[in-house]
């Protein structure tokens, strides 16, 4: 799941797809801001079909946090 | 008091140097306003990870930046701001955080990506004010802005202001517990 939040991700920031790892944290190590941030989310629930609500946003920090919680929407 | 520093080149495009230019206008801000010369050392962090001025609880301040803009507020008042460059927007982005009359705002405006950021950065500027990141429902805050500019929102004790320029950057600045007429001064530069 990780590589689909990763090809979604590179459509807001200009960095090398191979600096990209599940410890990545977008805000601070990609100035991703709150509108890509959150227009990243819109792509993913649009392409996944799922929901992420924004009371969930608070506890991702890091990009593996957040494939963590997709792949469990995805079991949902 | 507002600080906006607009660029009509490719001044700041990089995070790097929007970051630059956010520190330089917070230093010569909280210096000019208040007498206030920080350090590295001089602010503290909220659980979502909005800084506040260690030694100063009762100023509060604000800082935003996109490509080829950044923008300041510091306020007796709880405040936020956002600047946002006006460009072309996701239609999904727009149907998950604007309400039914938002989007038929935009879908008959003259200027739809002038109103879907006016709408956006009114609402991060909230989000911003209240110091809780991401994690509040964007819906659930509704505007209306009318012809003259006047905003209006279901939001309680709070004021807003819009600042654009050339319809190519927004602006948007909030005060909570405040409800008296906005008479913030606003410095303002265009680099071009």
């Amino acid at each position: 799941m990780l590589n689909i939040i990763v090809k979604d991700l590179l459509e807001y920031v200009d960095v090398e797809e191979s600096t990209i790892t599940e410890k990545t944290k977008p805000a601070t190590d990609l100035h991703l801001n709150s509108y890509d941030y959150i227009c990243l989310v819109g792509k993913l629930e649009d392409d996944l079909g799922i929901t992420i609500s924004e009371s969930d946003l608070r506890g991702f920090t890091t990009l593996g946090d957040l494939d963590e919680y997709v792949q469990k929407k995805m079991i949902q | 008091m507002i600080y906006i520093v607009f660029s009509r080149g490719d001044h700041f495009s990089k995070a790097e140097e929007q970051s630059d230019m956010s520190r330089h206008l917070l230093r010569a801000g909280l210096s000019g306003e208040h007498g206030i010369n920080i350090g590295n050392d001089d602010f503290i962090k909220n659980a979502w990870g909005k800084p506040f001025l260690k030694d100063h609880p009762d100023i509060y301040f604000n800082v935003s930046h996109c490509s080829g803009g950044v923008a300041l507020s510091i306020s007796s008042f709880r405040t936020g701001i956002d600047i946002e460059r006006v460009r072309s927007f996701s239609e999904i982005t727009a149907r998950k955080i604007l309400t039914d009359n938002e989007l038929e705002t935009i879908k008959n405006s003259k200027y739809p990506e002038l109103d879907f950021f006016r709408f956006w950065t009114l609402k991060e500027s909230y989000l911003k004010a209240l110091g809780v990141g991401m994690s509040y429902p964007l819906k659930k805050i509704s505007f209306t802005i009318d012809q003259n500019s006047n905003i209006t929102t279901n939001l309680k004790g709070c004021m807003f202001a819009l600042f654009e320029n050339d319809r190519n950057f927004v602006a948007a600045v909030c005060y909570l517990n405040r409800s008296d007429y906005l008479k913030e001064t606003l410095i303002y530069r265009l680099l071009s």
